[in-house]
């Protein structure tokens, strides 16, 4: 069993306070700037010792407040791949390997790191110095070196801009280890392909956490919404309640929509409602108006390389393919359509 | 005139030996400092190096090794600040990379830190070198009192 519990206090005014499992396989752990990510690898690599709480890798506690454990780095096996470039400088590729694999027998080292030179198609480069490589191979050099000291944990920073961790690297990592990843990153679009399980971090504290794709297509509150960039975020009153057609009337302040059934709220009750940008439709006004039609003002349009963002009145926003839009961009007035499927109460 | 070069000689075992002294000393605590965040560690380097010094003149007779010893305590303070500052500002980020891996301290020390700050120690041992193979005021006032070969120019 894996699991991670951190307290940490940083003043002034950021609390971490986090309890999670770890499952084999990519967890990653999501969250915009300063909610505390790299404090959470840096406390589970032992960098930093957190006020309490308690880590344990493999039924093995490597800190416990409590107990007044704290197992120095060096003895967690937690490979550590930072949000910097950290390969020794002073060292070609291969060196930088053998310096990981070091606690293995002669024979044994130079297989491993063969290995993983090889899976990570660094053979190429292996006497090169780290300044020579691009960062693509900097960064898988980094992963091999991380693997050829055979880590429980790996520990990932996605980083900066230039530094990607993308799914294929995850694959060839996968390929060759078995235990759990947990990666920081702020990429959704990685979280969805790559990982099995997603934490949702802000301010030091878990909003959501669950099966990744489970997480990202119906999160839980309106904060997790907002960090997965769902833009039509309203604050309605649920009007009516049809659990015969399995419906919903859901009166926002500017418009009425009908909905799917909510289960567990009453008519009357104030919920929020999500709607992707991308399930948005719209129309023109001069149309008759359907289900779900709402008459809005186009404020801006704004053109993205594969879409076209259009903001509307009353904090509507639409993103529709740039095909759709030059077909409909002579319209005078315009009116968007909320398919009911899309509706999501939170 | 023959000219006599044992006192250069001198210079240059003093200033050798010591030199060997303050770089043990001086990385040694500058390390512990590095790593540590014990700031009151730091208080020896703020002794005046001459009133240390002073020290020695209440030993029984001036020896070439009191001379370096002298030489060392006023000599490593520079030698601790300036490897401090190196270590200080190698990226830690080295330094995790390889505790990650499983390095020991030691190892980390003379595989990692030390060979990514050999310029920034080169050159500050090259100083304490040089500085103790020209204390001249620390020496004169010593032997002065005692009787020390010492050697300013030849009339």
């Amino acid at each position: 069993m894996t699991h991670v519990r951190l307290t940490q206090k940083i003043p002034p005014g950021f609390s971490l306070d986090v309890d999670f499992p770890l499952v084999p396989g990519v967890n990653a752990l999501f969250g915009p700037a300063a909610s505390g990510k790299s404090l959470v690898l840096d406390s589970i690599a032992g960098f930093t010792a957190p006020a309490a709480g308690r880590v344990m890798l493999d039924d093995v506690i490597l800190f416990d407040a409590e107990a007044r454990v704290n197992v120095p780095p060096r003895r967690r096996r937690c490979g550590y791949i930072g949000g910097r470039d950290a390969l020794f400088p002073h060292m070609t590729l291969r060196q930088n390997l053998m310096f990981a694999a070091a606690g293995f027998a002669r024979l044994e080292r130079h297989k491993r790191v063969a290995e993983m030179l090889e899976h990570f198609q660094l053979t190429d480069v292996l006497e090169a110095q780290p300044r020579a490589l691009t960062p693509e191979q900097k960064l898988r050099g980094a992963m091999a070196r991380a693997l050829a000291a055979e880590p429980k944990l790996l520990l990932v920073d996605q980083g900066g801009a230039g530094y990607g961790v993308d799914e294929s690297l995850l694959q060839a990592i996968r390929a060759v280890f078995a235990g759990p990843i947990l990666l920081v990153t702020g990429d959704l679009n990685l979280c969805y392909a790559a990982a099995a399980e997603l934490l949702v971090l802000e301010a030091g504290r878990l909003l959501q956490r669950g099966p990744a794709r489970q997480v990202i297509e119906t999160p839980d509150s309106v904060a997790v919404a907002r960090l997965f960039g769902i833009p039509n975020l309203f604050d309605v009153e649920i009007a009516a309640l049809d659990p015969g057609r399995g419906s919903s009337r859901l009166q926002s302040e500017h418009f009425a929509l009908t909905g799917p059934y909510v289960p567990g709220h009453f008519r009357g009750d104030r919920v929020w409602l999500a709607v992707r940008a991308e399930d948005l439709r719209v129309h023109s006004g001069d149309l008759e108006p359907q289900i779900n039609y709402v008459a809005a003002d186009l404020l801006r349009a704004s053109h993205r390389t594969r879409s076209v963002h259009l903001e509307f009145s009353n904090g509507i926003t639409a993103e529709i393919p740039r095909c759709e839009f030059d077909r409909q961009k002579d319209n005078k007035t315009w009116q968007v359509e909320f398919p009911p499927e899309s509706l999501r109460v939170l | 005139m023959p000219i006599d070069w044992s006192p250069l000689w001198l210079s240059l075992r003093v200033a050798g030996v010591c030199t060997c002294i303050s770089l043990v000393l001086g990385l040694w605590l500058a390390y512990v400092l590095a790593g540590s965040a014990a700031r009151w560690l730091s208080l020896p380097l703020a002794l005046p190096p001459t009133i240390v010094a002073a020290y020695f003149l209440t030993r029984p007779g001036f020896t070439w090794q009191i001379a370096s010893a002298a030489a060392v305590v006023s000599a490593f303070p520079q030698l601790t600040k300036a490897a401090h500052t190196a270590f200080r500002n190698l990226d830690p980020a080295y330094e995790n990379a390889a505790r990650s891996l499983g390095a020991s301290n030691w190892r980390i020390f003379w595989r990692v830190v030390l060979p990514l700050t050999h310029r920034a120690i080169f050159a500050a041992t090259a100083l304490v070198f040089a500085r103790a193979a020209t204390e001249f005021l620390l020496t004169v006032g010593i032997a002065s009192m005692l009787e020390f070969p010492m050697l300013l120019a030849h009339p």
